[in-house]
């Protein structure tokens, strides 16, 4: 038995944000592409055959929505000032504070990445496996690894500059 | 090192604020337009062969050509719209089974067929002012005579050709450059993996 369409977005509605997120970076925009996310998901989820692929079939339809999202975008200037807010969770306002930095430096160098490497990267962040990334994205699992390699390689080095 | 580094990144990733109460709000007062949509059409289809099959007694019993002719279109437009519908429908992209290179490559083709359009469109402001030109022509050469008749028809067709030629012209830089902005990712999707 599958799960329902809220149980599914209980579940995946803070990944599916944080996916939104590396996409969009004006807030109101971000909401929209989440709102097309979730529009998408709840007309076919009645389409999923093994329940046991929920985790690559939800993400494989955020990044596709998020790809048709962009492709209609004009391209905004670069502009640290647009960045929206980016809390963390943190016990104190200081920690918070500190949190919120990384959190946002993360993000920015995240949305720096090329579509492949960003792909990856936000999926491997969300704990997926090798093969559930590359059943999201269509492509083999070796093409996963390389794709991981170079992501990683480049934020190493934004981050890096950027601290 | 590459897990520590990893591990970082997850923790500064999962600290981000994810608030989308508005977001579910909305979606839930939206999930289920999709279906009134397709109930909507539905009924409109079965009002409108309803009103057909009304016209089309109605016309046998007064033997009025105009009504026949009425209940023929709304018998065979109605379930033609309905079944065009259901095919645009069924062909638009299934999200879940399309890969962001295949989302990409049908980007590029709604661009091209966007331009075509755009082209006809093109095309047929230039067919009215041609005609306009042609009736034009026809009155100052004593063919016709209906000069307020053409003074009223060139507004209106210099007032369709004002309104629209600017319009095609932003929307047509727009989906040149949405078209671009495909390419390039497409371009960095399949750089991805050389």
């Amino acid at each position: 038995m599958g799960k329902s369409v809220d149980e599914v977005i209980r579940e995946y509605g803070p990944a599916l944000a944080r996916v939104a997120a590396s996409y969009e970076r004006d807030r109101a925009l971000r909401e929209e592409l989440l709102q097309e996310i979730f529009m998408a998901i709840v007309s076919a989820l009645p389409r999923l055959l093994d329940p046991e692929k929920l985790t690559p079939f939800v993400f494989r339809i955020a990044h596709n929505r998020a790809v048709r999202h962009i492709q209609h975008r004009v391209r905004e200037p670069e502009s640290a000032a647009e960045v929206d807010e980016v809390a963390a969770e943190a016990p104190s306002h200081e920690q918070a504070m500190i949190a919120r930095e990384r959190s946002e430096k993360l993000l920015e160098a995240i949305r720096d990445l090329t579509l492949p490497h960003r792909q990856v990267i936000t999926l491997l962040l969300e704990d997926l496996t090798y093969p559930e990334i590359a059943e999201a994205l269509g492509i083999s699992e070796a093409n996963v690894g390389i794709r991981i390699n170079r992501a990683k390689q480049q934020l190493k080095e934004t981050l890096r500059h950027g601290r | 090192m590459a897990d520590e580094f990893l591990e970082e990144l997850q923790s500064s990733w999962r600290g981000q604020d994810v608030a989308f109460a508005d977001v579910l709000a909305r979606l839930r007062r939206q999930r289920w337009r999709p279906h009134l949509a397709l109930g909507f059409e539905l009924l409109g289809t079965v009002i409108a062969m309803g009103v057909g099959v009304w016209f089309a007694l109605v016309a046998v019993q007064q033997d009025s050509l105009l009504l026949a002719m009425s209940a023929g279109i709304m018998l065979i437009a109605a379930p033609a719209l309905a079944v065009a519908t259901w095919i645009a429908r069924k062909d638009s992209l299934q999200w879940e089974q399309e890969t962001p290179e295949s989302v990409l490559i049908s980007g590029l083709r709604r661009a091209d067929a966007s331009l075509k359009v755009l082209w006809v469109g093109r095309v047929h402001l230039a067919v009215i002012a041609a005609f306009v030109a042609i009736l034009w022509a026809s009155e100052l050469g004593g063919l016709i005579n209906a000069r307020d008749f053409l003074v009223f028809y060139t507004l209106v067709c210099a007032a369709t050709v004002a309104f629209y030629l600017p319009w095609f012209a932003w929307r047509e830089k727009r989906v040149h450059r949405e078209r671009a902005e495909c390419q390039r990712l497409l371009d960095d999707l399949r750089a991805g993996d050389r």
